[in-house]
């Protein structure tokens, strides 16, 4: 039975796609030359296939997203629901927190920790938990984690104190931090919860979105090495660091797009146009304009963040008591209180190793290994 | 029979588990869905790319096509077809939608397209030529071949993603290809 030329093509065809070459002359000699011609066109056709422009990453990378939003809408996975403060609260509990940051733990430290250097220091980071008289913060060094001590100052930014397990995964706070004995860990003496979200917090600085999205993919990393150790705790970490990783691109292509970018204008607009949340606001309703009025507005309204200190505030309290509670020496006090302070300025220095808060002018080293808790000596990762 | 000659360059992926891929995604296992993205969007993205000649376009429409892929995929009945039939064949709708909403004929850009090196014969020159050859053909010659070489699409799974058997595709094919020849002859003269 002859073969028909659709199937011989097809054969042909398949063959090519392996990687073979065919030939038709012995087989087929009536019918080689159109057979061979339609072939040649067919292996046009894929070659050209392989100069097709690749998607760009933030189309890509919108895209799955995306996907991941409409899987998780058309699926009943807890993780989908709104998150009320009470259950946040209630998932992270202090023992798989502490497992997971003593995993983390153990990277670069901020503290001067000499025994006798009993001065209190701060950080700026972003909240991963914060309950059960703990809060676990990620800076862009690291993820860290405090006891907080009782009756500690813990204010929003209008002053009035608030309780630790309303601070909700994805809040950024600014921690004073008291430093421990050799056997006790650093107690966080007093939270200041800013008022940003981290989207806003980290593009007051170049580089910051990138160095917090780099920090979360480590303690991510950290995490899924030892899952047993993170248990729920490690989605939030997920979900966190997707978060900076598009904060991140977000940043970076602003920052294209006012050096005059126009393909990081679009793609900008096109990313916010679909992923709002972690753009600026004032950038959205532009996701359509031009490449040209995109930059004008990007450059003029979605930062105005840089424009606007975040002001941080301590609740008012009787001139020269303690900032924090009984918790914390008084003595320890008196110069690292955090005053109330609409600032001038925003909150972190261009230097991140510099108290912001200008209390404490000493550097602060990056890699003391004097992070707290320290009941796993033996057992952390060593410094970054 | 043909006769087949030379090194085993490439292997083809072997068909997805597809009774085994649906299952997981009716579950609304993020881990099939990443793997079913990272399979297919680069895929389906080249065949929207091709049949809009537009790269912005052809990433709204590739992402597009796993959005209603999620929000279906209870609906989504297994009839033997390869689940990659069903995406493009999303894709082919979405396609064709942009298309008439822009009352536009599919057409294919080779701004973009190089030609790979190589001794194409003489009716063949640059990437426009083909790109020229192609907007000739009728619209599902255009899909077949779009399928086929940008898409990579099995012949079932483009039998399956444009409803038609097997054979016909085939035959779909070989008219396709034979119209594009007779094309490039007609514009070598």
């Amino acid at each position: 039975m002859s073969i028909s030329g659709n199937d011989l093509l097809e054969e042909a065809i398949e063959a090519l796609q392996r990687g073979q070459s065919v030939e038709f002359e012995s087989s087929h000699p009536d019918r080689a030359s159109d057979l061979q011609e339609n072939l040649a066109i067919a292996r046009v056709l894929s070659g050209l296939a392989a100069s097709i422009p690749v998607p760009s990453s933030v189309a890509t990378e919108s895209a799955w997203l995306r996907l991941r939003e409409g899987v998780a809408a058309s699926s009943s996975l807890p993780a989908t629901r709104p998150r009320t403060r009470s259950q946040f609260a209630s998932r992270y509990a202090m023992a798989s927190i502490a497992a997971l940051v003593l995993l983390i733990a153990g990277g670069a430290a901020f503290l001067a920790t000499s025994d006798n250097d009993a001065r209190a220091a701060s950080i700026e980071g972003v909240v991963v938990s914060a309950a059960d008289g703990s809060v676990t913060v990620q800076t862009i060094d690291g993820l860290y984690q405090f006891p907080v001590s009782p009756g500690a100052s813990i204010a929003d930014p209008l002053g009035t104190a608030i309780a630790l397990d309303t601070i909700q995964g994805g809040d950024v706070v600014q921690v004073s931090v008291h430093p421990g004995t050799n056997d006790q860990s650093d107690v966080a003496s007093a939270i200041a919860l800013i008022d940003a979200t981290f989207e806003k917090w980290c593009v007051l600085e170049p580089g910051r979105c990138e160095s917090l999205s780099n920090g979360f993919d480590d303690s991510v990393r950290s995490c899924e090495a030892r899952p047993d150790a993170c248990g729920s705790d490690g989605e939030l970490l997920r979900t966190l660091s997707a978060r900076a990783r598009e904060a991140a691109m977000v940043d970076q292509l602003a920052s294209r797009c006012r050096a005059g970018e126009p393909l990081a204008c679009r793609e900008l607009a096109a990313f916010c146009k679909i992923h709002p949340a972690p753009c600026p606001a004032a950038a959205v309703p532009q996701a359509t304009g031009t490449p040209t009025r995109t930059a004008e507005l990007v450059a003029t309204a979605t930062f105005d963040a840089t424009r606007t200190p975040i002001t941080t505030v301590t609740p008012p309290r009787p001139a020269g008591s303690a900032t924090v509670g009984p918790g914390v020496t008084a003595e320890a006090r008196p110069t690292a209180t955090p005053q109330v302070r609409p600032q001038p300025t925003p909150v972190a220095s261009p230097d991140r190793s510099i108290d912001p808060t200008g209390v404490f002018p000493t550097p602060i080293p990056t890699a003391a290994p004097s992070f707290a808790p320290r009941d796993d000596a033996g057992g952390g990762p060593g410094p970054r | 029979m043909l006769s087949v000659t030379g090194q085993h360059l490439a292997t083809r992926q072997a068909p997805p588990q597809v009774a085994e891929s649906v299952d997981a995604l009716a579950a609304f296992d993020q881990a099939a869905w990443r793997a079913l993205f990272e399979r297919y969007h680069r895929k389906l993205y080249s065949f929207a790319y091709v049949r809009t000649g537009d790269t912005s376009a052809a990433e709204e429409i590739a992402a597009d096509v796993f959005v209603a892929a999620a929000r279906g995929i209870a609906k989504y009945q297994q009839r033997g077809a390869p689940l990659a039939s069903w995406l493009f064949r999303i894709a082919r709708n979405l396609t064709a939608d942009h298309l008439d909403q822009r009352r536009r004929r599919p057409v294919v850009s080779a701004d973009t397209l190089d030609l790979p090196s190589g001794d194409w014969g003489g009716a063949i020159e640059d990437a426009t030529d083909i790109a020229s050859a192609l907007s000739t053909l009728t619209g599902a010659q255009q899909e077949v071949l779009t399928l086929r070489f940008f898409g990579g699409c099995s012949l079932e799974e483009t039998a399956g993603a444009m409803g038609k058997r097997v054979g016909a595709v085939k035959v779909l094919q070989h008219r396709a290809l034979a119209s594009m020849r007779r094309e490039l002859r007609r514009g070598d003269h």
